[in-house]
């Protein structure tokens, strides 16, 4: 008898429940049709994909399909907290791990380091190398270990994660004897519990470049780097970098990015606007966007700060080439960096010491590097990357001896022969 | 389509749920069909045209059948084994031709020209069913069905069109024709619904991601425990995986008023393989039992050819699963086992503990899924060899030991799931609280709350039985 009746009573529970989900269904279909579409995810920094075009081929192919299904998980109705629940209940289950992002210690967030891709690799370390027999360069290279090797102690317990030290000590025995290179790990090491990584982003902070850059100085043949003092300027305390967005995980702390101007600069510029305190740089320097054909006196973006990748305070982001003039006149001449966007809150830091930097992505670049050099009358050249991107890194190679330019040059020479 | 999706839950289902509740009964049977045939063209834009050929092809068969079955018994098995022969034929290119040719080529002084065919998603299961109609109006099981309306819904009907339950036609003949559709059968169909996506979003999605990341790695620096990580992971992935999309199966089709039979009986509490597979895949298992094994004398031979039965029946399983020798081998290692069970070890090992049959036989049932799931047998062999401590591995390290750590709760909430305590505990728990009714909404709530959230942001979402 009681058995029956609790099998009743959880009989008409089920019932109800199954009519709540499908009114439920019901319901999430309709708002997911009658709420306006976004073309933009801020918290995940991406696109998202619009109505499908319906078409006889994209149906044929199944690409209408394919395409339809993307639309809707990315239109779908509070798509963010559905995000954040699903990365809630995994950290409940005990899972440190989304999206290749691992939780550790003290609110970081840390990507997996990256394989090399030892194809691209041995071309770019050729290309490097064949680079540094010019004797007229002077070569420099700094690749940066990222937040999962530094603070490795921070990691989640057994985090599997590739071991980037061997990468780079394995770099170092591969580069030309020539080439200068600036090995930064013992210093980030010895300040990692300094805040020199972002906890909800892949970049370094200003502050573990300004470290990077003290060590980097002497090498670099600059005297007395820590002359120049620097006032620190929070402009942002609501920084949720791409590693948030990515994992989806709860932060547990959100990051500050700081721009540090020399004294000089900062008294210039609260003589010009003594009531508002925040950073305005002096006019020493024009940054010349050169591709997108703009110039800006200002290193920094600060509409960036409005925005999702608020580190792109830095430069605006990255672009293919970005020429800094100043009124320097240092006698060391024109610094060539190629960089990925570890370099944009680096860059600022060497600016006093060169009469010109040149940044190029070669990400983004396909013009004529050798032109470049030669015209811009460049005898040093830095390349500077975080370990990540470089290990991954497709682009370098190419820009540095562009084989598939000089044949389609050739094959254009022929061309016009006939 | 497949169910777990946003596409299929949040625009297919609600449509074809209003349309199909909406439409008065002697409509019910066309919307079902049309909506099937969505369903199915939206996966397999092109090969939708090979399944309303099949359709077609064993309708009018059945009907021959039926006629010739007038005139004579011989007559018609003719026209039954030229159906078989068609149907199978159909299976056997699309399936298998690729595995037949390059193997053939291997050996014989001509080559067979290579054709590139994709396996029709489906192919397997749909064959299997029309195979059952025709055979059973030909053993005067069933009645034929003149109208080609219902037979179309029967051999497309979505819920079970591309991953099971192998519905006989025999069992549904009935509900074709008339079948009731209450609000309590609905709403018990949802939950069952949920409760199938449950297990395949929440469990075999999140320890098939561990099963694809750790496989990746290489097996001679393999530590023994990521290799049974990796074992411990794909049993539980296949299981919940194949299972949750019966129960989902299940659920769909009591909302749209059908009964099918179960497909699973909780599978890993079995203490044998041969009891293993009375709880697993039990439809497969019943179609070879009634259309292959029975046929060819069953266990009431004498034990040579009972013996051959076995072994053509484990063939064919394990070739059904795929045209790839692991399959075969995997189907061939369940016959031996089931064969020395039969005859031989059942015997002695009734009167071991409880606990040794279980560990016993869910042995026999991870190693074969080793072999089922590996993409060779020498990969088999080498995973295997790791696992039972051949050749000079570490024991553990960091990567299985983070794995084991991370899904440790996960893998403990798997293994009651896995049985009946779960489900039961759930039940209790509900009857617990003051208002049971309340209680069960919230749970069953949360547990479809969770899995949209899995879905909106899904990175991994495969579907493995879609392979068969």
């Amino acid at each position: 008898m009681q058995r029956d009746k609790e099998k009743k009573k959880l009989k008409k529970g089920e019932v109800l429940a199954g009519w709540i989900v499908i009114v439920l269904i019901f319901v999430i279909s309709v708002a997911n049709i009658v709420l306006p579409d976004k073309d933009f995810s801020e918290k995940e920094n991406r696109m998202l994909a619009q109505k499908p075009e319906l078409s006889m081929t994209s149906l044929l192919d199944g690409r209408f399909m394919s395409h339809s299904e993307s639309y809707l998980s990315d239109q779908f109705v509070f798509r963010d907290l559905w995000i954040s629940i699903r990365s809630r209940f995994q950290l409940l289950l005990g899972r440190n791990d989304s999206n290749g992002v691992f939780r550790g210690e003290r609110g970081y967030l840390f990507q997996a380091p990256s394989e090399p891709d030892e194809e691209h690799l041995s071309a770019n370390i050729e290309a490097i190398n064949a680079m540094a027999e010019n004797p007229d360069l002077r070569i420099f290279m700094m690749v940066v270990p990222t937040a999962a090797n530094v603070l490795s102690d921070y990691l989640p317990a057994f985090a599997p994660v590739a071991d980037q030290n061997e990468y780079l000590t394995d770099l170092k025995e591969r580069i030309s004897s020539s080439i200068q290179y600036i090995d930064v790990y013992d210093t980030l090491k010895e300040h990692e519990s300094d805040y020199i990584y972002y906890y909800t982003d892949h970049h370094w902070t200003t502050k573990g470049a300004y470290y990077a850059f003290l060590t980097a100085a002497p090498l670099l043949g600059i005297e007395n780097p820590e002359a120049i003092e620097y006032r620190r300027y929070a402009v942002t305390d609501s920084f949720a970098g791409t590693l948030a967005s990515r994992s989806g995980f709860p932060l547990k702390k959100k990051d500050t990015i700081e721009i540090w101007a020399s004294e000089e600069d900062a008294e210039a510029a609260s003589d010009s606007s003594s009531e508002d305190a925040s950073y305005q740089p002096s006019v020493r320097y024009v940054v010349d966007y050169v591709e997108e054909e703009t110039k800006s006196a200002d290193l920094y973006d600060s509409e960036k700060l409005e925005g999702a990748d608020k580190y792109a305070v830095f430069f605006g982001g990255n672009y293919p080439l970005i020429r800094i003039t100043t009124t320097n006149d240092s006698g060391r001449g024109t610094l060539l960096i190629f960089k990925d966007s570890y370099a944009n809150c680096f860059v600022p830091f060497l600016l006093p010491y060169y009469d010109e930097i040149v940044m190029v992505d070669p990400r983004y670049y396909y013009g004529d590097i050798s032109e470049l050099i030669s015209t811009e009358k460049i005898s040093n050249i830095l390349f500077l990357y975080n370990a990540d991107t470089f290990f991954e890194d497709t682009s370098l190679a190419d820009v540095l001896a562009p084989q598939s330019a000089e044949q389609t040059s050739e094959q254009a020479e022929e061309q016009t022969g006939e | 389509m497949v169910f777990s999706s946003i596409i299929f839950i949040f625009a297919f289902l609600p449509i074809t749920l209003l349309l199909y509740y909406i439409a008065p009964e002697i409509l019910k049977n066309p919307v079902l069909l049309i909506f099937s045939l969505i369903f199915y063209a939206w996966g397999e834009p092109v090969y939708v045209v090979l399944m309303i050929f099949s359709i077609i092809f064993n309708y009018v068969m059945g009907l021959d059948i039926q006629e010739r079955l007038k005139i004579g018994k011989q007559t018609a098995k003719r026209s039954l084994i030229f159906t078989i022969i068609v149907d199978l034929g159909l299976l056997g290119f699309f399936k298998y031709y690729g595995f037949v040719s390059s193997n053939l080529n291997a050996v014989l002084p001509f080559d067979l020209p290579e054709i590139d065919v994709t396996l029709p998603v489906g192919i397997s299961f749909y064959t299997f069913q029309t195979l059952s109609y025709v055979i059973d109006v030909y053993r005067g099981e069933t009645k034929v069905q003149k109208n080609i309306i219902a037979f179309g819904t029967y051999v497309t009907m979505f819920p079970q069109l591309i991953a099971g339950p192998i519905v006989q036609y025999k069992d549904i003949d009935e509900q074709l024709r008339n079948r009731s559709l209450s609000g309590a059968q609905i709403g018990e169909g949802a939950v069952q619904f949920i409760r199938g996506l449950t297990k395949k979003v929440i469990f075999a999605n999140t320890i098939g991601s561990v099963f694809s990341t750790l496989s990746a790695q290489s097996i001679d620096e393999m530590s023994v425990l990521s290799a049974w990580m990796i074992c411990i992971a794909y049993t539980f992935q296949i299981y919940f995986d194949f299972g949750g999309y019966s129960d989902m199966a299940l659920g769909l089709g009591k909302m749209l008023g059908f009964r099918f039979l179960p497909n699973f009986d909780y599978p890993y509490i079995s203490l044998s393989a041969t009891e293993f597979w009375r709880r697993w895949h039990i439809s497969l298992g019943t179609w070879f039992r009634e259309y292959v094994y029975i046929p060819l004398g069953g266990s009431y031979v004498n034990p040579a050819r009972h013996i051959r039965n076995m072994f053509v029946v484990w063939l064919c399983t394990g070739l059904w699963h795929g045209a790839n020798w692991n399959f075969v081998f995997w189907g061939l290692y369940y016959g031996v086992i089931l064969t020395v069970e039969k005859y031989f070890l059942l015997r002695y090992l009734e009167k071991t503990p409880r606990i040794v049959q279980h560990v016993y036989a869910l042995l026999v049932v991870m190693i074969g899924w080793v072999f089922f799931s590996s993409a060779d047998l020498g990969t088999a062999c080498s995973l295997l060899g790791v696992m039972f401590g051949f050749g000079d591995h570490a024991l553990a390290d960091t990567t299985g030991l983070y794995y084991l750590t991370s899904n440790l709760l996960l893998i403990g909430i798997m293994i009651l799931a896995s049985g009946p305590i779960l489900h039961r505990a759930l039940d209790r728990i509900i009857l617990m609280f003051k208002y049971p009714k309340a209680a069960a909404v919230v749970c069953y709530l949360a547990m479809f709350v969770l899995c949209i959230a899995f879905l909106v942001n899904e990175t991994y979402n495969p579907f493995l039985y879609f392979r068969f």
